[in-house]
């Protein structure tokens, strides 16, 4: 394997057992890294010594069970013991035991090679049982098979990370005995190949309140230690080496779960209606469908940004329309939304898997990419075109271009879009007879012609981080320019009102699709602009829902006049913090716990 | 049989000195032995039977019996 593919990003699916979104270095837990080696035992004599030997493995494996099951007792945590008492059975079990001493015996072989052909018997055995419960607990056998090869090999089992930085593991299974001898503290979350909703990672997960996702095929072979992760327990995801965006993304999902409370989801399904009547629309940004049913019950009321780079990234070939036809009828068949938005792709080349030989670009966030990179790779956008049309005949959907900075690039866009439309009808395949069509506003330039670009499009949704990065001239990325990044910029809020302004004299509607959306802080600014949707990070809904059924247009209206009369970026923060934090205390004092 | 009551089955029955035999659709397990158990795949409702032998196989039996009464010492 190469360095190149080792930093690969790719995204494995499976079963999150236990909710919460975690990102840190992954840790390879291999329980069972010995090396066996099988032999016959080359005089009879051996065979009562080869007996006794592994009867010592036998005893020293139980008192090290034994220990354990003590140390788990001083924790809060009681689960294991039941399971570890199943194993202790288990290592006494009379059949087990002569099993493998008949094997030692008649076949004159080691105590490794007998008990191994005892575990094959027992997979055997626990194969042909049809409950899947009971043919899982084999499992169990294996655990206690591998702890009594380690004692005979003479190995210490390791106890784990004393000194080492958090992690999250990654293991084919674990057992009760495993995750009883790690330091919990150290263990960010679990992500493994086999298992579901009752095993017992996902059991300890959850009553340690850490993320876990399981059911994931082999994760162990595609993961190495050194590879960054972000595991998402509520969706079932696994990223694996995260691009720097989508890490960020995650950092923010990550602040949102945190903030998100029990009693917030209860009224997730509530409108945003503000105590004078008027009413904003939320929606969800997500970008794998996994996410869809974490986005309803936290209250999306539609999709305003489905992102569709992942398509491309996670495979070695480019998608075709199938792929993306496949996907995306998942997003718009969705009863409970309004709507579904489709971002067309928003990477540079570079991020292609398939891409031999992508072109080095010295700044990136300002080179050939998404709406520039389309137009020029014609077939391969057409290709997400006419899926996306083919997706319009199913359900309400919107089509989204990213990265417009002039009316010629909308205008090309719609081109294309109109040939996909033609070649299908002459196809007879159905589309939607008048899917919108909008505008990403997140290039300064974009919000300057906003009125020409109103003439163009059906909406538009303004992406805050880019525009943002854009407009002060920062690269997110920097962590020493971070605190130049600021959404309540005076320039920004203009940029803003601009756009608003621009779009509803053209009686257009217009959305934010940006991280700004979801900012608590940042609510009532958005809400005095009249912005008519607000699309976040669904772990972010509930709270802003909650603001804006506390406020009014009314005060939004006042905070917003006073916070574009200031001169500075820091008089704006101080003014709308101390103003939020004291209209609504509740929602603010939580961030502090 | 799930694993938690097959283990207090188990834990059970190897407080007697008699054997203790589950039988299942004409396939007969030691009771002592917790693969033996899981491997008869009793579903919830199932029936089974339960053979005693030896000194104290009465004392057996009615721990056995008090045992699942007690739905394995679940609840």
């Amino acid at each position: 394997m190469t360095a190149d593919q080792l930093e690969k990003t790719f995204v494995l699916k499976g079963i999150g057992v236990s909710p919460g979104i975690v990102i840190g270095k992954a840790y390879r837990f291999e329980p069972f890294d010995i090396n066996l080696s099988f032999y016959k035992l080359n005089d009879v004599s051996l065979i009562p010594i080869e007996i006794q030997r592994f009867r010592k493995a036998l005893k020293e494996a139980e008192r090290q069970l034994l220990e354990i099951q003590q140390n788990v007792k001083k924790t809060r945590f009681n689960e294991p013991l039941l399971v570890i008492d199943v194993h202790i059975l288990i290592l006494k079990d009379k059949k087990f035991i002569n099993h493998t001493i008949k094997n030692i015996r008649q076949l004159g072989i080691n105590a490794e090679w007998a008990l191994r052909m005892t575990l094959d018997h027992y997979k055997k055995i626990f194969d042909g049982v049809e409950d899947t419960y009971i043919s899982g607990r084999i499992s169990d056998v294996q655990y206690v098979t591998q702890r009594v090869l380690r004692c005979l090999s003479g190995k210490k089992r390791e106890t784990i990370w004393d000194d080492s930085e958090p992690v999250i593991v990654i293991a084919s299974d674990l057992s009760p005995a495993d995750t009883a001898q790690m330091k919990m503290e150290k263990v960010l979350g679990f992500a493994t190949d086999v298992g579901g909703r009752t095993s017992h990672t996902a059991i300890v997960a959850r009553s340690m309140e850490i993320p876990a996702v399981a059911g994931l095929g082999n994760i162990t072979r595609m993961v190495h230690s050194t590879n960054t992760l972000i595991v998402d327990g509520t969706s079932g995801l696994v990223i694996v080496n995260p691009y720097p965006d989508m890490l960020q993304r995650y950092e923010e999902k990550k602040l949102h779960y945190a903030a998100v409370k029990d009693e917030y989801l209860r009224h997730a399904k509530l409108p945003a209606i503000t105590l004078d009547n008027y009413q904003v629309q939320i929606g969800g940004n997500i970008e794998f469908i996994e996410e869809l049913p974490s986005a309803i019950a936290h209250g999306a009321e539609y999709i305003g940004l489905y992102r569709t780079e992942f398509m491309y990234i996670t495979r070695d070939n480019l998608p075709t329309e199938e792929d993306h036809f496949n996907n995306y009828r998942h997003v718009v068949g969705v009863k409970d939304l309004l709507w579904s938005t489709i971002r067309t792709f928003d990477l540079g080349g570079d991020k292609f898997s398939a891409n031999q030989k992508p072109v080095k670009e010295i700044n990136p966030q300002m080179g050939l990419r998404a709406i520039r990179f389309c137009l020029q790779e014609v077939d391969l956008f057409k290709t997400q075109l006419r899926a996306i049309w083919r997706t319009s005949a199913l359900g309400k959907t919107k089509i989204l271009f990213p990265m417009i900075s002039g009316v010629e690039e909308i205008r090309e866009a719609k081109k294309l879009l109109q040939d996909t439309r033609n070649e299908l009808l002459s196809k007879g395949v159905n589309v939607d007879s008048n899917m919108e069509i909008g505008a990403m506003i997140e290039v300064p330039s974009a919000v300057i012609i906003a009125d020409k670009l109103a003439q163009e499009v059906d909406f538009f949704s303004i992406g805050t981080n880019d525009l943002i990065q854009y407009a002060l001239a920062i690269d997110r990325a920097n962590e020493r320019l971070a605190y130049l990044y600021e959404p309540l910029h005076p320039a920004v809020l203009r940029l803003l009102k601009k756009v608003v302004d621009a779009a509803h004299e053209a009686k257009i509607r217009v959305a934010m699709c940006g991280e700004m959306a979801g900012d608590p802080t940042c609510c009532l600014i958005l809400l005095g602009l009249e912005l008519d949707e607000l699309s976040m990070s669904h772990l972010a809904i509930p709270r802003i829902k909650r603001i804006i059924r506390q406020s009014s247009l009314k005060q939004a209206k006042a905070l917003l006049k006073k916070a574009l009369s200031f001169n500075t970026a820091s008089e704006v923060r101080a003014y709308v913090q101390s103003f939020m934090m004291s209209h609504f205390p509740e929602e603010f004092q939580k961030e502090e716990d | 049989m799930h694993a938690r009551p097959a283990a207090n089955f188990v834990k059970i029955a190897q407080q007697f000195k008699s054997d203790i035999y589950i039988e299942r659709n004409g396939q007969t397990i030691d009771g002592k032995s917790i693969l033996g158990i899981l491997t008869l795949a009793c579903p919830m409702d199932g029936l089974l039977t339960i053979k005693t032998e030896g000194s104290d196989a009465v004392a057996a039996m009615m721990a056995l019996e008090n045992l699942i009464e007690n739905k394995f010492g679940e609840d």
